[in-house]
């Protein structure tokens, strides 16, 4: 919680830093910063369906008989990583726009985004349905371990199989990042700004439903002593 | 404590932004675009991190109550 809190410190140094000492790119200008953002929350979204993957597995193996609200804990970091991949979408339709002259190309790396974002809201209408159903942690578990061997394909694997306007991402062929050292800095600061912020919202959410948790604990017992 | 860490932070925060220089290229100074649009993304993050902490707060309040249950 306190490694999340961090992120008071480090995000102002992350927009200060992309708005104001980094360069600007040779050819995009200006326009270019938007990278400090679309980069890290991609990156953010990756990350929380791997925790949300994690979770479930911890949740399959564990079955609530140590640790509580596993799959609660791995629904929230779902849906966190919803959000973030839909800022990831969005800022990538803006500078799609600067950059190609229209907000959606239908290229692959669009394309592949969108699916991602399909399977993960079907997740959030299928967890909701399953509201009562006894076995909801369960299937909503195995199905976000499912979702999350997609990500790799949708993230690194489906953009190559055709040619993109995307440009080369951060892990490429070359296995090095093509910037040059002031960009390169900004982008890291901000990427670790944009955990810490996800790390923190994780917290913040796991936290409420740890005490609705324990609320629900409190009204059992009293109705059973009544 | 958690004042002297609060202070330390902005101290630090307020170093940096003073040490490092604008990038050359930039259109730089209070007058620039992109000193505005920095401007606007603060005053967004000011308003996210208020939420943020305020939310916080009310948690812990909530899990104090819990705990003396």
């Amino acid at each position: 919680m306190i490694f999340g809190r961090l992120v008071f410190i480090v995000m102002p140094i992350a927009i200060y830093l992309a708005m104001m000492w980094a360069p600007p790119a040779a050819i995009l200008g200006d326009t270019s910063r938007i990278v400090y953002f679309h980069v890290p929350v991609a990156w953010g979204g990756v990350l929380a369906f791997a925790v949300a993957a994690v979770y479930s597995i911890l949740y399959l193996k564990d079955q609530n008989t140590r640790w509580t609200c596993l799959d609660e804990k791995a629904a929230n970091s779902a849906a966190i990583g919803l959000v973030f991949i839909i800022l990831a979408t969005v800022t990538g339709s803006l500078w799609a726009k600067m950059s190609w002259g229209s907000y959606w190309n239908w290229d692959p790396r669009e394309t592949s985004i969108a699916f991602l974002l399909l399977v993960y809201i079907a997740f959030l209408s299928l967890r909701s349905v399953l509201n009562e159903h006894p076995r909801r942690g369960v299937i909503s578990s195995v199905y976000l371990i499912m979702a999350m061997v997609t990500v790799p394909f949708f993230v690194f694997v489906a953009p190559r199989i055709k040619n993109s306007l995307h440009p080369d991402t951060l892990i490429n062929a070359q296995q090095k990042m093509q910037m040059e050292p002031t960009m390169r800095i900004t982008l890291l600061v901000s990427a670790a700004a944009f955990t810490l912020l996800y790390v923190y919202i994780l917290a913040i959410r796991n936290r409420i439903t740890m005490a609705e948790h324990k609320i629900d604990e409190y009204y059992e017992t009293l109705e059973n002593q009544k | 404590m958690i004042q002297s860490i609060k202070s330390k932070g902005a101290a630090a925060l307020l170093f940096i932004m003073t040490a490092l220089p604008l990038s050359a290229e930039t259109v730089s100074g209070s007058d620039g675009p992109v000193f505005k649009v920095m401007l606007v993304i603060m005053v967004v993050w000011v308003g996210i991190a208020a939420y943020l902490f305020s939310l916080d707060r009310k948690i812990r309040r909530v899990e104090k109550d819990l705990d003396e249950l």
